[in-house]
């Protein structure tokens, strides 16, 4: 199994609409696996960019505290792709989860490991931003750590204590692999392309080769609350997410 | 098939070609500037002048014709026509070009008498129809290059003569658009056309000629500050540019008229001071015959002409037919665009004094022969190939003479034919050390080439049948087939050479070596033609699928659409989109380019949406930015193509022989100048460990 987590240092960056994007991509895909995606952020708003719309209902949170399962939190999409969402959660249950899982640096993988999905599904892991327990829970279940960042100076900025945070994990899963994606890139402005070039220079191989554009229908498709490959399959930013499915399903994380 | 071809491919593909065009601009000097009077002489405008040299050069042919030469005159006689043909050729202008084309003549006439009289006469059987048709095919390429020059002293389809636009000297130019009997609509359309041709503002003055006199075509030009008029006349008189181009807006195409007309063609009146008329086929100043001209050449319908002021009648309002009457007689060229090569350089059909029905018939009828030539060219080309054989593998002379004999013919008759064709290639040219040097450089070049091209295709079968199956035409499929037939009877040829030559079977070695070496050269020249083929369909498919970029086209409210390119990198860019796009023809805005991961963002206009087909432009202001995508894209690799030979193939020795060739000396002059030092014991042993 290929587990994924989309993690950032900085909030806001387009972490949980990439994953749900990348997720319609990968099993819109002719080669497509079978595809999970689990939200990690208490935001809980990676099943609305899917398409579910329901508020109160429990999720990963309420059933972990409550000695339930991941199962229990599943929903499934239209393209059948798994989401275990957060879920609604007040203080009392969120602060629960969150010493749960600080007392058990592995539930995560163990939770995916109980699920028992076949060996070629594609996880996606969702987090909130910054370094926090549900980070290391992530890093720890993972293969690959894809870090989103925009074409900014302030993300720029970020990538120091993102690699002292990587450095500082290595305990928790010494065989992760890392990447780094960049969202929201604007080929016409030149703050933008220096940016990249930057990343490039400063990243070498581990900057995806495919960088999400800057393109209005990702906003438009998630106030329709659907997948922008859905909603304008002709969008730059569709055939990125595609190239991005392709890219991540020929990497060798073995 | 040109040696050279193969020279100059392999430069280009090893940065080398500097050396291939380094050429000499023809020489001054006192003696030469006196030499290049004499063409341009007084003497020579006198009819009965003309005559008389016509006549003794034709004389001086005939007797040239008929001489027959010893063997030591012919040498003397070869050397000097030889030596004639240096010196003169250093000296510009076409009527040198003419006297090298009639030296050239001269030294055929001569051959051709010899060959045809002397060497095919006293044969019989299959022997006379070898050396019969093997002399038919040195005519008919001797023609072809005659034909050749005489096209290029006098062309008929020329490149334009493009001037830069930041020259004060340049005429100031009054374009009268006649928009009389025209749609408004187009007729707008052509006026804008019209405000956007490039030529500098000072020296450019538009007049609208409209005899309906429309309210909405008198306010638009109003607008553009355009001057509006009644009639051409009025346009005429009330100008004063040196030049004046007059179009009809009826009869041009939807694309309107090019921007670069006027740069195009005013170069030709700059470069001819008398020329007073410069007219498209149909335009009513066109003079007769056009139509003939017409029928020959198949003409577009665009109606222009520019006209000299000075040539102009002195009263103002002379009528259409007044204006053609008066200019009958003038210095006159007629026009037309043959086709489009690049943006700024297109190729046009130029005819001198077209109303000589003489002078236009002869040069269609010289076109056709040339074009018959060129036709029968395959026949003769499989004689060349083939003649070897006759005498290696069936034992047949078709050139029944003594080598030295054929040899005393044959060199002068081919140095000149290749100095006239240089001197026909270009107003440079290289020094004669330099293209001596060149041209056995260009003969040697064809062993490393068919040596690589064997190395790299020939002796990996897959590859071969890879290719071999990827021809998708009948007629490729024929011609290599034919090539490598040829190929391997070449080969064979220079098998039985090397037997008769090693076995003694034939008590003469001077023939057998000479058609060894023949076989040899025809064997070398195919592998290389197939080189040079290889090269071409590999470009042909690598521009093709490097015409296809991957893209996006900006729409407003910061949405985007993918998009493809077809003719990347043509400037007039053609992209097919997914879907139908909502941008209007004349709208602005951006296209990225991908190319290698890399984004390429470029300011577009866009031109014409036809279905899910939309052609746009490319702005101006981003060439450099759109240059550096297409060098990146077509930039090929280090390796490529495999089989022109390495980048030290022009040396035909291994690098130590040159370096021996400089130190050895060197070292010499050391040793005897310093003498004592090299007698001691310890010296000489340190001198041979060097």
């Amino acid at each position: 199994m290929t587990i994924v987590s989309v993690i950032s240092m900085k909030g806001g960056v387009g972490k949980t609409s990439i994953t749900s994007n990348l997720a319609s991509a990968l099993a819109q895909h002719p080669s497509a696996p079978k595809i999970a995606v689990i939200d990690l952020d208490p935001q809980n708003a990676l099943h609305w960019h899917l398409g579910f719309s329901q508020q109160g209902e429990p999720g990963v949170c309420h059933y972990a505290v409550n000695a339930g399962g991941l199962e229990d939190a599943c929903l499934k999409t239209e393209k059948d792709i798994l989401c275990y969402p957060y879920g609604f959660a007040d203080e009392l249950t969120r602060r629960d989860f969150e010493s749960l899982i600080k007392e058990n640096p592995e539930w995560l993988k163990r939770q995916i490991e109980n699920l028992k999905l076949p060996d070629k599904t594609i996880f996606l892991i969702d987090t909130p931003p910054g370094q926090s327990p549900y980070m290391a829970q992530a890093i720890s279940a993972a293969n690959l750590a894809l870090v989103v960042l925009l074409a900014d100076a302030a993300s720029y900025a970020t990538v120091p204590a993102m690699e002292t945070a990587f450095e500082e994990m290595i305990p928790l899963n010494p065989y992760l692999k890392t990447a780094y994606v960049l969202n929201q890139v604007n080929p016409t402005d030149a703050m933008s392309t220096d940016i990249q070039l930057m990343l490039e220079q400063r990243l070498a191989d581990r900057l995806v080769p495919i960088g999400i554009t800057d393109d209005e229908a990702v906003r438009e498709a998630l106030a329709f609350q659907q997948s922008v490959l859905i909603y304008d399959a002709n969008s730059l930013a569709s055939h990125d997410f595609t190239k991005l499915a392709t890219w991540t399903l020929e990497l060798d994380l073995a | 098939m040109n040696p050279r071809l193969v020279l100059q491919l392999w430069r280009q593909r090893w940065g080398k070609a500097e050396e291939g065009i380094a050429a000499k601009p023809y020489v001054g000097g006192a003696v030469f500037q006196w030499l290049r009077k004499i063409p341009y002489s007084a003497a020579f405008g006198k009819r009965s002048i003309r005559s008389v040299i016509v006549l003794t050069s034709l004389a001086f042919l005939m007797l040239v014709h008929h001489l027959s030469f010893p063997l030591n005159g012919q040498i003397s006689f070869a050397g000097l026509m030889i030596i004639i043909a240096m010196y003169v050729r250093r000296i510009k202008g076409p009527l040198v070009t003419l006297f090298l084309v009639s030296l050239s003549l001269m030294c055929a006439l001569q051959y051709f008498g010899w060959r045809l009289g002397q060497t095919i006469s006293g044969q019989s059987g299959n022997a006379f129809l070898w050396a019969f048709a093997l002399g038919s095919a040195e005519v008919c390429v001797a023609f072809y290059y005659v034909i050749g020059w005489i096209n290029h002293l006098w062309p008929v389809q020329q490149h334009s003569v493009a001037i830069a636009l930041d020259d004060d000297s340049h005429p100031s130019v009054d374009v009268v658009l006649s928009c009389s009997n025209t749609e408004v609509g187009i007729a707008i359309k052509q006026i804008q056309a019209c405000t956007e041709v490039e030529w500098p503002s000072k020296k450019f003055q538009i007049y609208i000629v409209d005899s309906q006199q429309r309210p909405a075509l008198k306010e638009f030009a109003d607008g553009l500050e355009i001057k509006y008029v009644e009639n051409l006349s009025t346009a005429i008189s009330e100008g004063s540019g040196e030049l004046i181009t007059l179009i009809d807006a009826q009869y041009e195409d939807d694309g309107c008229i090019p921007k670069v007309f006027l740069k195009h063609t005013l170069g030709w009146f700059t470069e001819d001071s008398g020329l007073a008329l410069l007219y498209y086929s149909k335009h009513f100043l066109a003079l007769q015959p056009c139509e003939y001209v017409r029928s020959k050449y198949g003409l577009t319908s665009h109606r222009r002409a520019i006209v000299r002021r000075a040539a102009l009648p002195a009263d103002p309002s002379s009528t259409n037919s007044a204006i053609t009457s008066h200019l009958r007689g003038s210095s006159a060229l007629l026009v037309e665009n043959v086709h489009k090569v690049a943006a700024d350089q297109s190729i046009y059909l130029r005819i001198d004094r077209a109303d000589s029905t003489a002078i236009v018939e002869s040069k269609v009828r010289l076109a056709d022969l040339q074009a018959m030539l060129l036709f029968y060219n395959p026949i003769v080309t499989l004689l060349f190939f083939t003649a070897p054989l006759a005498y290696l593998v069936w034992g047949i002379q078709p050139i029944q003479a003594s080598i030295q004999g054929w040899a005393a013919t044959v060199i002068p008759f081919v140095a000149l034919f290749a100095i006239s064709e240089a001197r026909s290639r270009g107003k440079y040219r290289l020094g004669t050390w330099k293209d001596i040097k060149d041209l056995l450089l260009s003969a040697y070049f064809l062993l490393p080439t068919s040596r690589s091209f064997i190395l790299t295709k020939l002796m990996n079968p897959l590859v071969a049948f890879t290719r071999f199956r990827s021809q998708q035409s009948t007629y490729q499929w024929l011609r290599n087939i034919a090539i490598y037939c040829l190929f391997w009877a070449n080969v064979t040829g220079v098998f039985c050479g090397v037997w008769i030559v090693a076995f003694g079977i034939s008590k003469q070695l001077t023939w057998p070596i000479f058609y060894c070496a023949w076989a040899f050269i025809n064997a070398s020249l195919l592998l290389s033609k197939k080189a040079i083929d290889h090269e071409a369909d590999e470009v042909k498919y690598f521009t093709q699928k490097q015409g296809i970029l991957e893209g996006a086209i900006r729409m407003p409210f910061g949405r985007s659409v993918v998009c493809q390119t077809i003719n990347f990198p043509s400037f007039e860019l053609t992209i097919k989109t997914p879907a139908s796009i909502a941008l209007n023809a004349g709208s602005t805005t951006q296209i990225v380019l991908y190319h290698h991961n890399h984004a390429y963002c470029l300011p577009i206009r866009v031109l014409k949406i036809d279905g899910l087909l939309c052609t746009v432009t490319v702005d101006q202001q981003a060439s450099p930015e759109y240059q550096k995508l297409s060098d990146a894209v077509f930039a090929r690799g280090s390796n490529w193509p495999q089989w022109l030979p390495h980048q030290n193939a022009d040396k035909p020795f291994p690098a130590w022989v040159y370096r021996a060739y400089e130190i050895i000396p060197v070292k010499a002059l050391d040793f005897m100048t310093n003498l004592t030092t090299f007698l001691r014991w310890d010296a000489f042993i340190q001198l041979w460990r060097k």
